[in-house]
């Protein structure tokens, strides 16, 4: 995938200064991994916003086509970026805070790639 | 027993009717899915008209002081609680951190807003294509700017409010309109790169679709209330009557939820549903109600006065 584990040359950023909301407040970086890699995102924004930050751009592929989704509601209701959090499936990214040390990865199909759920699964 | 009143929803329409409801004495507690009551007005910047108040204000304050009323007035808020069910006699099904509750009130205003519009073509599900809403989310809440170079289907208000929106964030908008969706194509490999529209390509990080808003009054219609269509409300909504009540006693919808409008239409409108409701419990007089709706200004009664005509739409079940 061409986006994987680089910030591209897309022009993602964050909005560091803001003509009506003022400059982004400091904070503690909170550092969480997506499919090994370290992320840092800001204290109290969901995955999604640390992982578009940070240049990434595919959350998570569908089962049939393999085609890749990556997020577009923004409110937790369209499942286009679902990802697999802690080796739990289907944690929508744009509503789940980041929280130091999570392990986020991408949710290939039916997340088969979910290990603790598997265990429960038996397969 | 002081009668009680839920509201779903703490955008602007359901933060004043609770302060009304409230303010008439009853007991009355709003839910919000979100961690922060404000609903729109937390995630746009650029300054609203409220009809209380004579400028036009940011978002962000204008929700803080109608959190401020609503607070002074004794309405208790839960957040992070999610709406997921509406049960016979207005029971409400609750999950907050994934444990589910019930709540019940004699009375129950739906403020649940609206959602975006889809706008489905070629290439829509790429990464990198998100709605009108949610972009705003991104750019206003999160801080958070997913690309450069924007494209943004739409050739309304929304549309117009996210360009400005993007060109605040640092983004360039590199094409904005609206073309039948067999004209436009998206496209990439894993990601958007290029907007196709007819002939022309566009080279594009982001696209966002803002071609309007509804109602969603999925909740009204859970608990029985029959939906009617009424393009000048905008789709689908409620079939409610010119006092915002549902043929479901003792419900009530207001705001965006009952047909899409501005912030000092909505504002207006969940006045008079707080002050209706807290009629409909013995707590306020019809000079009160008829008080509040006078006051409500040309917007909103040319909103009740469309509700006069609406016909119910039939919507087949499943065979």
């Amino acid at each position: 995938m061409e986006e994987r584990g680089e910030s591209g040359d897309h022009g993602a950023t964050r909005i560091s200064a803001h003509p009506i909301l003022g400059d982004l407040p400091q904070g503690p970086p909170i550092e969480f991994t997506f499919d090994g890699a370290v992320v840092v995102g800001r204290e109290g924004e969901p995955i999604a916003a640390a992982l578009f930050a940070a240049g990434y751009r595919v959350l998570r592929t569908m089962a049939r086509f393999g085609d890749a989704r990556g997020g577009y509601c923004m409110v937790g209701r369209c499942t286009d970026c679902l990802v697999v959090v802690n080796g739990i499936s289907n944690v929508p990214a744009c509503l789940t805070p980041v929280t130091a040390g999570l392990d986020v990865r991408i949710q290939f199909g039916l997340a088969e790639n979910a290990p603790e759920e598997a265990a429960e699964r038996g397969t | 027993m002081t009668p009680s009143v839920v509201v779903v929803g703490a955008g602007p329409a359901g933060l004043v009717a609770a302060t009304e409801a409230a303010t008439a004495g009853a007991s009355v507690t709003v839910l919000d899915e979100r961690a922060e009551p404000g609903g729109q007005l937390r995630y746009r910047v650029q300054p609203v008209t409220s009809g209380i108040g004579s400028d036009a204000e940011r978002p962000d304050r204008l929700a803080d002081r109608l959190l401020d009323d609503a607070l002074a007035a004794g309405v208790r808020f839960r957040c992070d609680a999610t709406v997921a069910g509406c049960f016979a006699g207005l029971e409400l099904l609750l999950i907050e951190e994934g444990a589910t509750s019930r709540v019940v009130a004699d009375s129950m205003i739906v403020a649940t807003g609206s959602t975006d519009l889809p706008y489905p073509f070629a290439g829509a599900t790429l990464p990198g294509v998100f709605s009108g809403r949610g972009m705003q989310i991104l750019l206003n809440t999160h801080r958070v700017r997913p690309g450069r170079r924007f494209a943004i289907i739409g050739g309304a208000s929304d549309a117009e409010e996210l360009a400005v929106d993007v060109m605040l964030a640092g983004g360039e908008v590199v094409w904005s309109g609206i073309a039948p969706a067999p004209f436009l194509r998206a496209e990439g490999a894993d990601g958007v790169r290029r907007l196709a529209v007819g002939s022309d390509h566009y080279a594009v990080d982001v696209i966002a679709i803002a071609v309007g808003r509804q109602a969603d009054p999925a909740l009204a219609t859970m608990a029985g209330t029959p939906l009617a269509f009424s393009p000048d409300l905008g789709g689908l909504v409620p079939q409610i009557d010119d006092s915002l009540q549902s043929p479901v006693r003792g419900l009530f919808v207001a705001g965006d939820a009952a047909g899409v409008g501005s912030v000092a239409a909505v504002i207006a409108e969940g006045r008079l549903a707080g002050i209706t409701a807290a009629a409909s419990l013995g707590l306020a007089s019809n000079e009160d109600v008829a008080a509040v709706r006078a006051a409500g200004g040309p917007e909103l009664t040319w909103r009740l006065g469309r509700r006069t005509t609406l016909e119910a739409v039939t919507v087949q079940p499943y065979e």
